[in-house]
């Protein structure tokens, strides 16, 4: 036990980072949820378009060298930046073609729509790389490939040491400048309000000016930038990409977002984060607590999820949701 | 307006999808003339993450054709090909296993990778009797469940999993060997033969019987954090390269030191490309040898190059011309025997289970029973200088 606590903080930081992950594109599901009460599940495929765009930056700086001459961080934010203008025309696309014409039809229709989107998507993804570059399973250009080393400090008399990868770090850090910034807009501009005002009753917010369609769109711009951000971090990151990486990602992500209290930003943060952490602990300690019995790697989604659905059973609108009740 | 812009969606559409159809022509087809048309189908992923052996196992079967054709044109035969994509999927395979049943000039089989796809195939084929030639399908249950068409050029995973085994400790000169599978049918039957032997040797297994991740995740640190606390001198992956590179890659960025193993689902140039710095500390066993160095496997390289492009090709693909060979030889001595006459699949199939002592390309053939070839060999490679294919370091007994 005392070597499997010395491991704790790396395990921490490992499930730190794939749940920064969870979280950005978590937000992209649950602000659609909190406005329009609907499931974009064809969010996940525009993570994936993200990465994918993230990726034929890397590719033209890499050909080009600017890869090696510009300063990291400035090839990280054009990447970055590409991705989101990207992502965030394609959730714009996505909802004008595929969601508004189906807006008054029952719920389940435009649900519908979005799992065809996303089906769409991944072929058309398919099918544009293959025609661009012979092979949909691509190599990102190494872009922050090193590793911090941090330590060694004396610990109970042995030395513990820590590795964080810069990739890693940079998700961290951009995936909290990206859900404060967000927070922030939501609550403190006037677009944010009327988002929020849309957000609670359609109706009346039209009746006070607000001009709903344009909002909705805007929400959708935002959290398709957020995904296509997400998507060119995981490239740089994972540095392997398929049109399919949006699949699990997405599933896990929107998990998140139910765990932390659909429709609530923070929420979505918090469960993000908690189910990458679930993920690491069950990996690294369910082997050793169950004496073997449950292997780590292979149980650790089912440990993940039973802690879920655990919380959910108490308390059924989330972490940080709240019940409301049905709207008029 | 809403009706305009999904006529342009739409047709934008058919136009991207046209354009892509019109660009391959096929250089094998059996049209026109008087002699009995017949064809070689692979069945083997030629889009998505294994694409790349995949294809090259389609196209050596292809440069068989190619290389025989005259010959066969002469016995009054005309060998087209058909290479069908079954994206590592069993359940697309089995549509392609149909397809080549209902296609009637099909006489034989090359394929498939993945023993998975394998499994459902088999027995599509065994009704009527259409052989089947695998280039690269190890899983010991295929050749044990009496599909009666269904044979196999190489070894077996529980020859190649106890080969793994033993060169992990003794070339490898590993201790410990933390155990990590795919729960494919491939990659998992790989590691339990692997553990098996490594017991036998007694080289430690880190952890028990091994553990299987999901080959769709992306990260792994949390297990490499565990992998390194265990001490293991080198890590055994049981599965395929897309998702070992990953391991690999992440494992040395987290500042592991040790060896990696695998066995022939690593043998893809991807392992060297993907892996970063851990490609030089890569190990793999496979039942392809790498026999681009003689002259007959030079001459095959360039053959292959002037039909598909500048690329050099994995291994596999020799396996796959020497399927189709194999495939090719018994329609020969068919047609020797009966001229003139069309060979029903049964014959066919027949014909290739009583191959002994063919001279392929890439090692000796002959079928026992079962449609195991019992003078297959395993091979070790080290990965150098991050080059493909790694060095070969000779045959394992």
């Amino acid at each position: 036990m005392e070597e499997g606590l010395r491991i704790l903080p790396q395990i921490l930081i490992s499930g730190l980072v794939i749940g920064f992950l969870y979280a950005v594109v978590a937000l992209g599901y649950t602000m659609v949820y909190g406005v329009l009460e609907f499931i974009n599940f064809a969010h996940s495929e525009i993570f994936m378009f993200g990465a994918f765009i993230g990726f034929e930056v890397l590719m033209f700086l890499q050909k080009t060298s600017l890869l090696t001459t510009l300063p990291m961080v400035i090839s990280l934010i054009l990447t970055m930046l590409a991705a989101m203008i990207f992502s965030g025309a394609l959730g714009w696309t996505v909802e004008r073609l595929a969601y508004r014409p189906l807006r008054g039809a029952p719920r389940l229709v435009p649900l519908i729509s979005a799992i065809g989107v996303s089906f769409f998507l991944q072929d058309a993804a398919r099918i544009i790389w293959e025609a661009l570059r012979g092979n949909w399973q691509l190599a990102v250009p190494p872009l922050y490939t090193g590793v911090l080393t941090m330590g060694p400090w004396q610990v109970a008399g042995a030395p513990l040491q820590l590795q964080v990868p810069y990739g890693a770090i940079v998700i961290m850090v951009s995936g909290l400048i990206m859900m404060f910034s967000l927070i922030w807009f939501v609550n403190k501009t006037k677009v944010g309000k009327a988002m929020r005002a849309v957000a609670q009753d359609r109706s009346t917010a039209a009746l006070m000016g607000v001009n709903v369609d344009r909002i909705i769109s805007t929400t959708f711009v935002i959290g398709g930038a957020l995904g296509g951000a997400a998507g060119s971090l995981f490239a740089i990151r994972y540095t392997s990409i398929t049109p399919y990486i949006g699949f699990i990602l997405g599933v896990k992500a929107f998990t998140a977002a139910v765990f932390g209290g659909i429709g609530n930003l923070a929420g979505a943060v918090i469960g993000g984060l908690l189910l990458g952490i679930f993920e690491a602990l069950g990996t690294a300690y369910l082997g050793p607590l169950t004496h073997g019995a449950l292997k780590g790697p292979e149980y650790k989604d089912i440990f993940a999820f039973l802690i879920l659905i655990l919380v959910l059973v108490f308390k059924p609108a989330g972490l940080l949701g709240r019940t409301v009740g049905e709207k008029v | 307006m809403k009706r305009l812009l999904g006529a342009l969606l739409s047709l934008s559409m058919i136009l991207v999808i046209a354009g892509c159809g019109s660009a391959s022509s096929n250089p094998c087809d059996n049209s026109g003339g008087k002699l009995i048309k017949v064809k070689i189908a692979s069945i083997t992923p030629l889009s998505g993450g294994q694409a790349s052996l995949g294809t090259a196992i389609a196209n050596g079967a292809k440069i068989a054709v190619l290389d025989r054709k005259a010959e066969l044109e002469k016995a009054g035969f005309s060998l087209g090909c058909a290479p069908l994509d079954d994206q590592a999927d069993p359940i697309i395979g089995g549509n392609m296993g149909s397809r080549a049943v209902g296609d009637k000039e099909v006489v034989g089989v090359v394929g498939t990778l993945n023993s998975g796809v394998a499994k459902t195939i088999a027995p599509l084929f065994k009704a009527p009797s259409l052989v089947m030639v695998s280039p690269a399908n190890t899983a010991i249950v295929l050749t044990q469940s009496g599909y009666g068409s269904y044979n196999r050029i190489v070894a077996s995973d529980a020859f190649q999993g106890a080969g793994a085994a033993r060169a992990t400790k003794d070339t490898v000169k590993a201790k410990s060997v933390y155990v990590l599978h795919d729960k494919t049918e491939y990659g998992q039957g790989f590691a339990v033969e692997y553990v098996k032997e490594a017991k036998k040797i007694s080289l430690l297994v880190a952890n028990g019987e091994g553990e299987g991740i999901n080959p769709k995740d992306t990260d792994f640190s949390a297990l490499i954090t565990k992998i390194i606390a265990s001490k293991a001198d080198a890590i055994f992956y049981g599965g395929i390269y897309d998702t070992a590179s990953l391991i690999f890659k992440q494992a040395d960025e987290q500042g592991y030191k040790g060896y990696f193993v695998g066995g022939d689902g690593l043998d893809d140039p991807t392992i060297v490309k993907n892996s970063g710095n851990a490609a030089n500390r890569v190990f793999y066993t496979s039942v392809a040898d790498n026999v681009y160095g003689s002259e007959a496997g030079k001459s095959f390289v360039a053959r292959y190059k002037k039909q598909n492009g500048p690329n050099d090709p994995p291994t596999y693909a020799v396996y796959g011309y020497d399927c189709a060979q194999v495939i090719i030889e018994a329609l020969l001595s068919y047609g020797k025997q009966n001229p003139g006459k069309t060979p029903t699949r049964e014959d066919i199939s027949k014909l290739v289970r009583a191959t002994k002592g063919f001279k392929g390309l890439a090692g000796e053939v002959s079928f026992d029973a079962n449609g195991d070839n019992p003078v297959a060999k395993v091979y070790l490679f080290q990965v150098k200088d991050s080059k493909y294919p790694g060095v070969a370091l000779g045959a394992i007994q």
